[in-house]
């Protein structure tokens, strides 16, 4: 799912990376398509549906991240020393792991509807182009990685 | 004006866009403000050594926690030249369920080792606490609004 923009995953450093947090993008999808559009061979009218599903997810990404904001809220005055307190805290945390698996699901479905749009050849193309940076990317990133860790990545 | 293009990276004005859906749970570190004001909310040796025991269990599950996240994570994402096509996205069903689920854990860990926490000082500690935590944010959003 790279090619739909996967911050959580798009980085070569990933696999450090162990922050608790949807796969769903903050907002911006296809951005890293849309700009390659001539190399992936996209036409005028993918782009258009592209842009058109790009801003229906971010106006729900909007609606379930103020929703999951004013949980965290609430939460933070719950006054846990009290039973009434802590059985609201207990409501919101179930409500906010609702939140958060409805924001994951939007985040793949989303990804469907792009990739129906495409064919087999733009999605190699785009996997491609991804591929490449990424790589680019952990040949600049491994002298860093191996100083943190000690350890020699492979191929460097 | 540069935040009418790029928002998200600007961390001043980031404050007006919604935040990411991510675990509340503080990343392995309680009571860390508690510890920080001892002296101000009279905390006595023995408090101190059983809140660092408890941010010690506190981080060791969390980590557990999000090492079987990150697990899932990397199962969840297509790889290659792979469709997102409708079985893809139904295989990865349980794999969403199994995320949600890890991170409901995530942020209980927070919410039940705070209670732990509680039982640990006295009520006028817990509110002392409370009121510098308050000053503190009050200052960080004056300083917000300002900029």
């Amino acid at each position: 799912m790279c090619r739909s923009n996967h911050d959580v995953l798009a980085n070569p450093g990933y696999l450090l990376n162990t922050d608790v947090r949807s796969i769903g993008m903050d907002g911006v999808l296809f951005t890293h398509m849309l700009a390659h559009a001539d190399e992936v061979g996209l036409n005028s009218g993918q782009i258009g549906d592209l842009l058109a599903i790009n801003g229906e997810y971010r106006a729900r990404h909007i609606e379930l991240g103020l929703a999951f904001v004013q949980t965290g809220a609430e939460l933070e005055r719950c006054d846990l020393r009290t039973v009434e307190g802590r059985t609201r805290a207990e409501a919101l945390l179930a409500r906010r792991r609702e939140l958060f698996a409805q924001h994951e699901r939007l985040f793949i479905d989303t990804a469907k509807q792009a990739d129906d749009l495409l064919t087999d050849d733009q999605i190699v193309r785009i996997e491609a182009v991804w591929r490449n940076e990424a790589n680019d990317m952990m040949v600049q990133l491994a002298p860093a990685l191996e100083r943190a860790t000690g350890l020699v990545v492979e191929g460097h | 004006m540069l935040s009418i293009a790029s928002q998200p990276g600007l961390p001043f004005q980031g404050h007006m866009s919604v935040p990411p859906i991510r675990s509340m749970n503080a990343n392995g570190a309680l009571w860390v403000r508690a510890l920080a004001c001892a002296s101000q909310i009279g905390l006595d040796a023995e408090q101190a050594r059983r809140l660092i025991a408890l941010n010690r269990a506190f981080h060791e599950e969390s980590i557990a926690t999000q090492y079987a996240f990150m697990d899932i994570t990397e199962q969840l994402e297509i790889k290659g030249d792979q469709r997102i096509d409708a079985m893809a996205v139904a295989e990865r069903l349980p794999l969403l369920d199994q995320h949600a689920d890890l991170f409901a854990k995530h942020e209980r860990l927070a919410y039940e080792y705070t209670l732990r926490g509680i039982e640990i000082l006295t009520r006028e500690q817990v509110d002392a606490i409370q009121r510098i935590w308050e000053e503190e944010r009050a200052r960080l959003a004056q300083a917000v609004a300002v900029a």
